[in-house]
């Protein structure tokens, strides 16, 4: 095999087993960080049992459900019920593929790596990026589809329809409101939006970042609701509901099934926060600072530092949205959908549009 | 009769849109949160902390005795008697001591079946029962609730223990 190639596959699995096992170790934390804050916000002190500060909690909460009996209930369709966690579950891990963490840095001049030039913080540099995590995650729906069908219970199936019909529901305004930012950036690529990031607006007195949320405030504020409803998170988690359909789609899963359904709902969260912080918050870089002149060790560890404070504020703010807001019911989570968000999407689409025709006829700006 | 609904004033454009309300609310878990990370919140960490409890409080009995190691209680069966749980056995026997007169024999404390109202230690005209405030007394198996003289007359020492514990935490 040609080394190239062969550098490029090693290069590829190094970076799968190195994401995955960031991303499943985010996860495990990111529901141990879910009790403690909750617990703070109502004066409680949360998990405190498993090693220092809870630390193990994640591990004894794993070794758990691997112990928990494998229930297979009789009245289920087999085949769909055991492939059910696998597909909510594998759409979430692979639209992290996309995601960049930081800028590339220039592969060893010896050794196998070297043909390569540079090796990128990027699993798959493809050039229709956030169109890939949008088809990628398009998917997760039919987890849950398939999961509340083939259980084969009046409340999964109930769960289930509800979970699709806002995930359908909100993925217009998500997918909408994200095309202002591709606007200004003329790109679809994450690592070529955050570098677009970098500049500043220049007709300001004031020299402001071109970040995303600066300059598509709306787009921000529309995609933030619509990652919201998309990852089932309070105020959107009508797909659960003790009170009306029990634990919706998954009420039948138990043992690591559930736990699959588990890890993709969390493994969503922190993927929409990475991808949250790529298109709209400059993904790695700090304005004003500049990485660039540091040695490649160096500026990548800072730039991953710099990508998961950015990524874990809004990892954060999921878990304090969820513990500070009622739930909307049913009728209010689609009128607010399809007569409020999505209204509003257009017209900041428009808008975006509208002030580029003007900016390329008249030539301002 | 007519009654007069008022109906609530429209929502202005600003309760409309949600976002002031809901960065309100994000603040007040915000407050909540800072605040139980500063002072440590409002719960007592139970096996490490004790509550502090009223020196009323009753708990595990114990029977006190003299200087000398000599137990105080008569055997009158005054406690037995006047105990609503039936909780309480005695049996008296001769005491050589011919100014005591009386002594027990046997006493066992149920404490299952103990309601601790505090009779027992109110009706006692030697003082020779209290209601302590250890109630860390939990064992496994029944037998092991049944609280005989030898168990009863070395209790005194866990209160001691749990006042210990109490000043340790507060």
């Amino acid at each position: 095999m040609d080394s190239a190639v062969l550098a490029t596959v090693i290069l590829a699995l190094i970076k799968i087993a190195l994401i995955l096992a960031v991303l499943f170790t985010g996860v495990a934390y990111y529901s141990l960080a879910e009790r403690k804050f909750s617990a703070f916000m109502q004066d409680r002190i949360g998990p405190n049992r498993c090693g220092p500060f809870a630390l193990l909690q994640p591990l004894a909460d794993g070794v758990k459900f691997f112990l928990k009996e494998d229930v297979i209930p009789h009245h289920v369709d087999k085949v769909l019920y055991l492939a059910a966690p696998a597909m909510a579950m594998i759409p979430a891990m692979a639209t992290i593929a996309v995601v960049p963490f930081a800028d590339p840095i220039p592969a060893p001049a010896s050794g196998l790596f070297a043909s390569l030039g540079q090796i990128q913080f990027q699993l798959a540099d493809i050039n229709v990026g956030m169109l890939y995590i949008f088809a990628v995650s398009g998917l997760a729906v039919y987890g849950v589809v398939i999961a509340g069908w083939a259980s084969n219970n009046k409340y999964a199936l109930l769960g289930s329809l509800r979970a699709s019909a806002q995930m359908i529901s909100y993925e217009l305004t998500l997918g909408l409101s994200v095309l202002g930012v591709f606007m200004v950036y003329e790109t679809l690529q994450l690592d070529a939006i955050v570098a677009a990031q970098t500049s500043f607006i220049s007709f300001l007195p004031v020299a402001i970042p071109k970040w995303g949320i600066v300059v598509q405030p709306l787009g921000f504020l529309l995609f933030l609701i619509a990652t919201f409803a998309e990852t089932s998170r309070l105020p959107f988690d009508l797909p659960e509901g003790e009170a009306e359909i029990v634990a919706g789609y998954h009420v039948e899963y138990g043992s690591m099934k559930f736990m699959l359904f588990m890890l993709a709902e969390y493994s969503h969260m922190i993927i929409a926060s990475a991808v949250i912080t790529c298109l709209f918050l400059g993904g790695w870089n700090l304005p004003w600072v500049d990485m660039s002149s540091l040695p490649a060790v160096q500026r990548v560890a800072a730039q991953l530092a710099v990508f998961t404070a950015k990524a874990g504020f809004f990892a954060f703010l999921f878990i304090w949205v969820r513990w500070t807001l009622p739930r909307f019911r049913y009728d209010q989570l689609m009128r607010l959908g399809w007569k409020v968000l999505l209204p509003l999407a257009i017209a900041n689409l428009v808008a975006t549009g509208a002030f580029y025709v003007v900016k390329y006829t008249v030539g301002i700006g | 009769m007519a009654i007069i609904v008022k109906k609530p004033a429209p929502l202005t454009f600003w309760e409309r849109i949600y976002l002031p309300a809901i960065l309100k609310g994000l603040g007040m878990t915000m407050r909540h949160m800072i605040k139980t990370l500063a002072g440590g919140g409002v719960t007592i960490r139970y096996p490490e902390q004790h509550k502090r409890v009223p020196n009323n409080y009753r708990a595990l009995h114990v029977m006190p005795t003299w200087e000398d190691g000599h137990i105080k209680c008569v055997a009158c069966e005054m406690c037995s008697t006047v105990c609503p749980a039936n909780a309480i056995t005695v049996h008296a026997e001769e005491d050589e001591n011919p100014e005591i007169e009386k002594r027990a024999a046997f006493y066992e404390i149920d404490e299952l079946r103990c309601i601790f109202c505090g009779f027992c230690e109110e009706v006692c005209p030697r003082d020779a029962i209290h209601l302590t405030k250890n109630y860390e007394f939990v064992t496994d198996n029944r037998e092991g609730f049944l609280y005989g003289m030898d168990r009863l007359t070395k209790t005194g020492r866990l209160v001691s223990e749990l006042e210990a514990k109490e000043n340790k935490d507060r």
